[in-house]
C-alpha cells in the first residue's frame, strides 16, 4: 500500500467510513508507522477545526459587535423590581395614553375582529422549559406528554395532559395558558397569564404579561390590551417589546 | 395566519434551513445566529444565571457546532426545531462556563432525553482544549492559499471534491484529490515537525 492510500484508509477510518474498522485498529497496533500517521493526521484536522471554528466565531462575534449600537441596552434583562420605581412621567404618559385610547375606542368604529386577527398572529412561546426528543415512543411522564403535544402543535391535547398535572410549576401554568391561548380560549388564557405576570418569582412574569394582553386582545378587552401593550413597548429590556410595537402598529 | 398556521410555517422555514445548510451554504449561519439570539440570551440569564457576555458566547459556539454536526452527517434529520437544538447545545455550554465559574445553576432541566444528546460532543470539547491551540491555528496560517481553502472546505465543511475543484479553480477532481494529499501532508509537518 503506497502513502497515499494509506492516508485515504486513515480518512476513511477517521470519518467513520471504513466497513471493517475494527481491522484498521488491529492494523494501528501491529504497525507503529502506521499509528504515527495516525497522530499526525488527527492533530491535522484539529487544525483545521480549531482555525475554521474561529473564523466562523470571528464572524458572528462581527455580526454581534454590529447589532450592539442599535440594540444596545435593550438586551439586558431589567430585574422585576425596577418596574416598581418608574419616574412620574411614566405614569403620567402612561395614563394620557390610556384616556387617549380609551377615548379613541369609545368613538371609533369597533376594533374587536382586526384585534381578534391581530392576537391569532402571535406565535405560541418556545418550548424552553422542559427537553424532550420526539422519537416517537410512547412515555408515561404526564409532563412529558404535555410537553411533546404542545412542540407537535396539538394545543387541545397539551391543554388536557397540563390540567391533568398534579404538581403543576409556573412553568407548567404558562405553556398551559400558551396552549389555551392557540386553541381560542382566551378568557382562561388571560385569566392565567393575568396570574403568572404578578409573580415576582417567575421568570417568565414579562412574558405572561406580554401574552395576557394578547388574550385581552382575543377577548375584545382591545382598550386594556393595547394599554398593556404600549407599557411593554415603552420597557427598555423587555424581552417582547419589538414584538408589542409590532402588533400595536398591526391594530 | 393563526397560531397554528405560523408552528407550520416554522417548520417548513426549519426544514428548507436545515436542507441548505447541509448543502454547506455556511453564511446561514448568520441568520441562525440573528434569528435566535436574543431568545438564548434571555433564557440564559435567567433561567441559568448566564451574563449576557458567556451567554452570547455559548450560543455562538452553540450556532457552530450545530451547524458542524449538520455538515458532517451526525444529524441527519430534524427531530425538533432548530431553536430546539441551538437551545439544548447553549444550554450544556453554559453550564459548562458556570461549572468552570464555580456557580452552580439555579434549576437543572436536564433531566429526560435530550435533543443534543444525539450531537457529537467531541466537537463541543475541542473547542475548550486550549492545549497547542495556538500552535495548531498558527499551522493553518502558515498553510497558506489554496491548501486551507482546500482542506478547510473537505474537511471542515464536508464539501465533495467536484464543488471544490470548481471554488479553487483546479482543472479536475483528481487533481484536487492530489492538491488535497499534498496539502495535507504539508499540514501534518507543521502540526507535528
Amino acid at each position: 500500500m503506497n502513502h497515499d492510500e494509506q492516508q485515504e484508509r486513515i480518512d476513511d477510518y477517521l470519518r467513520g467510513r471504513l466497513p471493517t474498522p475494527q481491522v484498521f485498529e488491529r492494523d494501528l497496533q501491529a504497525h507503529p508507522q502506521l499509528q504515527s500517521e495516525m497522530e499526525a493526521t488527527r492533530l491535522a484536522l484539529d487544525a483545521i477545526d480549531i482555525s475554521e471554528h474561529q473564523r466562523l466565531k470571528s464572524r458572528l462575534q462581527r455580526l454581534e459587535a454590529e447589532r450592539a449600537p442599535v440594540e444596545g441596552a435593550g438586551a439586558r434583562v431589567i430585574p422585576i423590581h425596577r418596574r416598581k420605581h418608574r419616574r412620574l412621567l411614566t405614569y403620567v404618559a402612561a395614563t394620557a395614553l390610556l384616556l387617549f385610547l380609551a377615548g379613541y375606542f369609545i368613538l371609533a368604529p369597533d376594533g374587536t375582529e382586526s384585534a381578534l386577527l391581530a392576537a391569532r398572529t402571535v406565535e405560541p412561546y418556545e418550548n424552553i422549559a422542559y427537553p424532550i426528543t420526539k422519537s416517537g415512543e410512547a412515555t408515561d411522564d404526564a409532563r412529558a406528554v404535555a410537553y411533546v403535544a404542545y412542540e407537535s402543535g396539538d394545543y387541545a391535547r397539551a391543554a388536557e395532559a397540563f390540567r391533568g398535572l398534579s404538581d403543576a410549576e409556573p412553568a407548567d401554568r404558562f405553556y398551559l395558558a400558551q396552549s389555551l391561548l392557540a386553541e381560542g380560549s382566551f378568557d382562561e388564557a388571560a385569566t392565567h397569564f393575568g396570574a403568572l405576570a404578578s409573580r415576582n418569582d417567575f421568570n417568565l412574569a414579562p412574558e405572561s404579561a406580554f401574552y395576557r394582553a394578547v388574550a385581552r386582545l382575543g377577548t375584545g378587552e382591545v382598550v386594556d390590551a393595547k394599554a398593556e401593550l404600549s407599557r411593554i413597548a415603552d420597557t427598555p429590556g423587555h424581552p417582547f417589546r419589538g414584538e408589542a410595537e409590532r402588533l400595536l402598529n398591526n391594530l | 395566519m393563526n397560531t397554528q398556521g405560523h408552528r407550520m410555517q416554522t417548520q417548513t422555514e426549519d426544514n428548507e434551513l436545515f436542507e441548505a445548510i447541509k448543502r454547506g451554504q455556511y453564511e446561514l449561519i448568520d441568520q441562525l445566529y440573528l434569528h435566535h439570539r436574543d431568545a438564548f440570551v434571555t433564557y440564559a440569564q435567567r433561567q441559568l444565571s448566564a451574563t449576557e457576555e458567556d451567554a452570547v458566547d455559548c450560543f455562538q459556539d452553540s450556532v457552530i457546532a450545530f451547524y458542524k454536526n449538520v455538515v458532517s452527517g451526525r444529524l441527519t434529520e430534524l427531530r425538533c426545531t432548530i431553536r430546539t437544538y441551538l437551545f439544548s447545545i447553549g444550554k450544556r455550554l453554559v453550564y459548562r462556563r458556570n461549572h468552570q465559574r464555580r456557580r452552580e445553576p439555579p434549576t437543572d432541566h436536564e433531566s429526560g432525553s435530550n435533543p443534543a444528546d444525539e450531537l457529537d460532543w467531541s466537537l463541543i470539547d475541542r473547542f475548550e482544549e486550549q492545549h497547542n491551540r495556538k500552535l495548531l491555528q498558527s499551522a493553518m496560517d502558515q498553510l497558506g492559499s489554496p491548501c486551507r481553502e482546500i482542506l478547510t472546505l473537505y474537511y471542515f465543511h464536508h464539501y465533495p471534491i467536484e464543488s471544490i475543484t470548481q471554488s479553487v479553480g483546479l482543472p479536475s477532481p483528481g487533481a484536487t484529490r492530489i492538491k488535497k494529499m499534498r496539502c495535507l501532508q504539508s499540514l501534518k509537518q507543521l502540526v507535528n515537525p
